[in-house]
């Protein structure tokens, strides 16, 4: 079983020519899930990949239990101890599933076959794709080829996985059992999971960072992100005026974040999302000004 | 990184693209493999030769593998793991080494398996295997590279027709002897059973393949390795290209310094003259291939007998018998007709003495009307006076051999008329009318052959020498 990985990033920043995706990001991770949060374009995956080591930086480095990314000899033990599972999953549609993921482990120095093999199973039992091991990825719906990839990433046990957007494609009942695999990986591993859905974040993350055009602007525990929405949140029979955000529930009522709106507004008890949206919408504020 | 390339070459042995190149070369081959005499010491050169469209299979397999990882979206899945790319490129060139040169050598073993069944004797060349195993990987090592770099699916389909096209220019480039430095050699004729290839490419051509072979694998795995920070140990490197170069460079030398061509003007190999060499004894109308002791497989009666060399075996020399007897029995007991037919390896076939000779890849091509046309040419003279001297333009040594053509039932006359039209016998490079000869030669069908015989007889001697006007010929009109 592996143990956790210690994460250390200073002063990093990526660059897109003009665009900076990653400005002056501090953070340190500990054994965990630490779920990434933030619009499109906050840097999100470009942070991922540089600790896929997949990018250099422009500025700042990383360092894995120590390890430099940028020097080549620790960029590879870094990737012994990686899982990872990119946005824009590629898979290779001849190969059958058992094959995709055996090919992976290969590629991941898992050298003895009995062993490999029982790994690979093991994987794609964990994912309930152990009946769809002899299909082509060809034939496999989205959601099907989602969880090879998060087959592939824990196949060699990984202490430090990297999974972004994990949940896309997969249907309700299949996110749940993902959060509830991610849940019991994390208790020994350290697991960074980028997405923009905060509900995954509330359900299985002991830390949270939010990203904002490539800063970080919380890091905290769910609990203290959900905190900074303490009578923030209001139910409400009118619109909220100049709320950060206002919508119209199942009840009738409007669920109001930001001031109290009127003075018939109850007060509601805040969620994960409303810290985040309040984050946000603060960070826009910020940048306007 | 063994059980990568397993996965690898599982695949690759399914790849439509090799099997494709697979079933091109079969389907090019078969004609040839039909409608020639089966001998294991000449169909090997034709399976050696579907290295030509089984590269371009391979080049096609290798180029879609090149760009696989980029075109899946799986280049990051890969690249995240600590295996060293040049690693994962070796195993994946290996396994296509294995693959094409595996496909090659079952589509190798397929032909000379035919060619057994139909019959065919002597000793299969394992060199042509080797050689065109390691063409074939060439083409897959170049797609490879070819689709690594550029990345584009249009480039990769493009890969083997580009493959296929360079072979067949370097091939027929007419940049003698610069085509012996195509990857697959196209080499016709220029093979005897008996002598083996003249001149002979192959141990220089393995050389500068497997050297080429080096150095198109060194660029997948320099590609692969660059920007990793993962590099292979450089003295094996460097050894790898200084031996791929060393290799190139010595084998193309020696390639381009062979003759042209060599003709074997005798047995011994002392009588193997380079071609512009032998040219000068080949115009000498009066040389004739010294007797070799060689073809001894023969078949036939007392007015004519056939013999060709051994790996061809008595079935060979039984046919042309039955293609030329028929003929050889209408002109029976004329003077200077031919009563032997013997295999030479040199095309330049003679008429000497009573015996005609003829070039063994001539008579491996089974054209029945062929033999029985060589069989006229020879016992009416044509060989030593091409051109008729008797003021006419139709010389009636051409009318005799159509009638000879028509009366033992090679051809009929429809037959005749056709490849008159067509100009078959390329009469009109001598000055004639193709159909002017066809007029006479019908006339003379029209007799019985035993009359025609008798009147030939006395004017037979002008006949051979070219100087009888078709006036003269059986049922003309003076």
């Amino acid at each position: 079983m592996a143990t956790g990985t210690h994460l250390r990033i200073e002063g990093l920043g990526k660059s897109y020519g003009r665009v900076a995706a990653l400005a002056d990001l501090d953070l340190e991770l500990e054994p965990g899930i630490t779920g990434l949060l933030g619009p499109n374009g906050a840097g999100k995956t470009t942070l991922i990949r540089i600790l896929a080591t997949l990018l250099a930086p422009s500025a700042g480095e990383v360092r894995i239990n120590g390890r430099r990314a940028a020097d080549p000899g620790d960029r590879v033990e870094i990737r012994r101890r990686l899982g990872y599972l990119p946005q824009d999953l590629g898979l290779y549609p001849r190969f059958t599933v058992f094959e995709f993921v055996d090919y992976l482990a290969i590629l991941k120095e898992l050298d003895d076959p009995a062993d490999r093999h029982r790994r690979v199973r093991s994987a794609l039992a964990a994912v309930e794709l152990e009946d769809l091991a002899g299909r082509k990825i060809r034939t496999l719906s989205g959601g099907m080829r989602r969880r090879v990839g998060i087959a592939q990433a824990i196949v060699a046990d990984p202490q430090l996985l990297l999974l972004d957007e994990p949940t896309t494609g997969l249907d309700p009942e299949q996110r749940m059992r993902f959060r509830q695999l991610i849940a019991g990986l994390g208790r020994q591993r350290t697991v960074v999971l980028s997405t923009h859905l905060v509900e995954d974040v509330a359900a299985v993350c002991t830390r949270v960072v939010v990203l904002w055009q490539g800063r970080a602007r919380f890091t905290g525990t769910p609990t203290e992100l959900r905190r900074l929405a303490d009578g923030q949140v209001w139910s409400s029979p009118e619109d909220g005026q100049g709320a950060v955000a206002s919508w119209r529930t199942e009840s009738g009522a409007y669920r109001v974040l930001g001031p109290r709106p009127s003075p018939a507004a109850t007060p509601l008890p805040p969620t994960v999302e409303d810290g985040y949206l309040l984050v946000t919408a603060r960070s826009r504020q910020d940048t306007s000004a | 990184m063994t059980a990568l390339a397993r996965i690898e070459a599982r695949h690759l042995a399914r790849s439509p693209l090799l099997w494709l190149g697979l079933a091109l070369a079969a389907a090019s081959v078969a004609p040839s493999l039909w409608s020639s005499w089966p001998v294991l010491a000449g169909d090997d050169l034709l399976a050696y030769q579907s290295s030509l469209l089984v590269g371009t299979g391979a080049a096609w397999a290798g180029a879609w593998l090149g760009l696989r990882d980029r075109a899946s979206g799986a280049a990051d899945l890969l690249a995240v793991t600590p295996t060293a790319p040049w690693r994962l490129w070796w195993a994946r060139l290996a396994a296509l080494a294995a693959a094409g040169a595996a496909g090659f050598a079952l589509l190798f073993a397929a032909i000379l398996a035919v060619s057994a069944a139909r019959g065919g004797r002597g000793t299969a060349d394992l060199r042509l295997l080797a050689d065109g195993a390691l063409a074939v990987v060439l083409g897959g090592l170049v797609g490879v590279a070819v689709g690594r770099s550029s990345g584009s699916r249009l480039v990769a389909v493009l890969a083997g027709v580009l493959w296929y096209l360079l072979c067949m220019f370097a091939a027929d480039s007419g940049m003698s002897p610069a085509y012996r430095l195509s990857p697959a050699l196209m080499l016709e004729g220029s093979r005897s059973v008996e002598f083996g290839f003249l001149p002979d490419p192959f141990w220089p051509h393995l050389a500068y393949l497997l050297g080429l072979g080096l150095l198109a694998g060194l660029l997948p795995l320099g590609l692969a390795a660059r920007g990793s920070g993962q590099r292979p140990a450089h003295a094996p490197v460097l050894a790898a290209v200084v031996a791929g170069l060393v290799l190139v460079a010595s084998g193309s030398a020696r390639l381009v310094a062979l003759p042209e061509a060599v003709v074997p003007l005798g047995p011994d190999r002392a009588d193997w003259k380079p071609g512009a060499e032998a040219e000068a004894v080949l115009s000498d109308p009066l040389f004739a291939y010294p007797e070799d002791g060689r073809a001894i497989s023969c078949a036939g009666d007392t007015a004519l007998t056939v013999c060709v060399y051994p790996a061809y075996g008595t079935g060979l020399a039984r046919r042309v018998h039955a293609a030329v007897r028929p003929v050889a029995g209408l002109l029976a007991g004329l003077p200077g007709i031919p009563t032997r037919v013997r295999t030479v390896p040199l095309n330049a076939g003679s008429c000497r003495g009573g015996e005609l000779q003829l070039w063994e890849q001539f008579v491996r091509a089974l054209e029945r009307r062929e033999y029985a046309g060589a069989y006229l040419t020879c016992a009416l003279g044509q060989d030593d006076q091409p051109e008729a001297t008797g003021g006419s333009t139709v010389d009636a040594r051409d009318a005799v051999r159509f009638w000879g053509l028509l009366a033992s039932g090679t051809l009929t006359s429809q037959d005749l008329q056709r490849a008159s039209e067509q100009d078959l016998w390329q009469l009109q490079a001598a000055g004639e009318r193709p159909s002017a000869a066809l007029a006479p030669a019908l006339t003379m069908a029209e007799l019985p052959p035993g009359q025609v015989r008798a009147a030939l007889a006395p004017v037979w001697e002008r006949l051979r020498a070219g100087t009888l006007p078709v006036s003269e010929l059986p049922g003309q009109r003076p």
